[in-house]
């Protein structure tokens, strides 16, 4: 989990060229959007396509997004349920 | 006068914080950094708010965003594709960036036309000055793209240092008081064979004589354009920009800065000699031609 979470943490700053954060500076349950680190709705599709590229996990629906993408540990959790499924 | 280019001379990068947002500045490459920080700056400095309209002009756009875009095309043989690096990834871009960023609800264009991009931005600002706007924000930017170190042997100019810029202007309908310098003519030509003859056409057209012109900047991928230009012009009037400017497709913009420059100072870069009419010609691809005609008024 520890390894995954700190993936996600790495592939969401690159992905999202956030510029001045570093890995330990997200904290696991942290909002990743409103207070937490701010992100915006082109930010969620690109959260999206991460989940799928990255660890082969689709999102099917907004409401599951509005569900998982929430924080770090949410997407990891969702990741290590689906991975196991398929 | 500028210094020369040298192999060890280094690109620097204004301090991009103080003028563009965080959270606008991560979806931004150099390129549309540059063009941002220099737009806002060419506005700050005459005091204008929103311009009329804004004509951009780019030669390889955000490169640096469309190769990432590409590279994941392949890599993710067909899957969801990221949104932000398409949408950078597209050339226009840039002058709608600025637009988003002045807040300017006017019309905005990016010109892409390989080394004449610059001119074409150009053209564009003066038709709407024209048509009665008063003032057009007129530019060009290009990043620095490591790939093309990779690829210099295919470039037409290869000993010219490889750089990047941006470069912006405000086009007025009204002559400013206290640095009056008037865009006489702008031609964008291809499939040209013969410089000489181009310019002596601009030149006829505008009333002008060869011996009117106290300086030609100008840049070439070859021997043969210095040599037209000296059966017009002595020798010494002659300065090749790209050695201060290096070579990036847009680097005609530079020239027009430092051509106001000089015509601001009324001196030679070089000689102890006064400057009042200045000849821009960019030839860095032979077929291409961009000339730009200037006067002190």
């Amino acid at each position: 989990m520890e390894e995954l979470t700190n993936t996600l943490k790495n592939q969401i700053i690159e992905e999202l060229n956030l510029e001045d954060i570093r890995a330990e500076d997200i904290e696991n349950d942290a909002p990743l959007f409103g207070d937490g680190l701010g992100l915006d709705s082109i930010d969620a599709l690109e959260l999206v396509v991460i989940m799928e590229n990255y660890h082969g996990v689709k999102i099917p629906n907004s409401a599951i997004g509005k569900e998982v993408l929430v924080s770090i540990n949410s997407m990891a959790e969702y990741i290590m349920q689906h991975q196991s499924e398929s | 006068m500028l210094s020369a280019l040298e192999p060890s001379s280094e690109i620097l990068h204004p301090d991009y914080t103080s003028f563009i947002p965080a959270r606008t500045r991560r979806r931004m490459t150099d390129g549309l950094k540059m063009a941002a920080v220099c737009a806002k700056d060419c506005l700050a400095q005459i005091g204008l708010e929103q311009p009329d309209a804004i004509a951009v002009g780019t030669s390889m756009g955000c490169s640096l965003f469309t190769k990432k875009f590409l590279k994941k095309i392949v890599s993710f043989e067909g899957g969801l594709l990221s949104p932000t690096s398409f949408m950078l990834s597209t050339h226009n871009t840039i002058a709608g960036q600025i637009s988003l960023l002045l807040g300017n609800h006017q019309y905005n264009m990016t010109h892409t036309q390989n080394t004449l991009s610059f001119e074409h931005a150009l053209l564009d600002g003066m038709m709407h000055i024209e048509e009665g706007q008063n003032n057009v924000l007129v530019g060009a930017a290009d990043e620095r793209e490591e790939e093309l170190y990779n690829i210099k042997e295919r470039l037409h100019n290869q000993d010219v240092i490889l750089t990047c810029g941006a470069s912006f202007f405000i086009l007025s309908s009204h002559a400013s008081k206290t640095n009056p310098i008037k865009l006489v003519d702008v031609k964008s030509l291809g499939l040209v064979e013969n410089v000489k003859l181009k310019v002596l056409q601009l030149l006829k057209a505008n009333d002008w004589l060869a011996k009117d012109i106290d300086l030609i900047l100008y840049a070439s991928s070859h021997q043969t354009t210095k040599k037209e230009l000296s059966e017009l012009f002595e020798v010494g009037q002659l300065f090749d920009y790209q050695r201060v400017s290096g070579l990036y497709f847009t680097n005609s913009a530079f020239a027009l800065n430092y051509a106001t420059d000089i015509l601001s100072r009324g001196k030679h870069p070089v000689e102890a000699k006064s400057v009042k009419k200045i000849l821009i010609c960019n030839n860095i691809i032979p077929e291409n031609l961009g000339l730009m005609l200037l006067e002190h008024c």
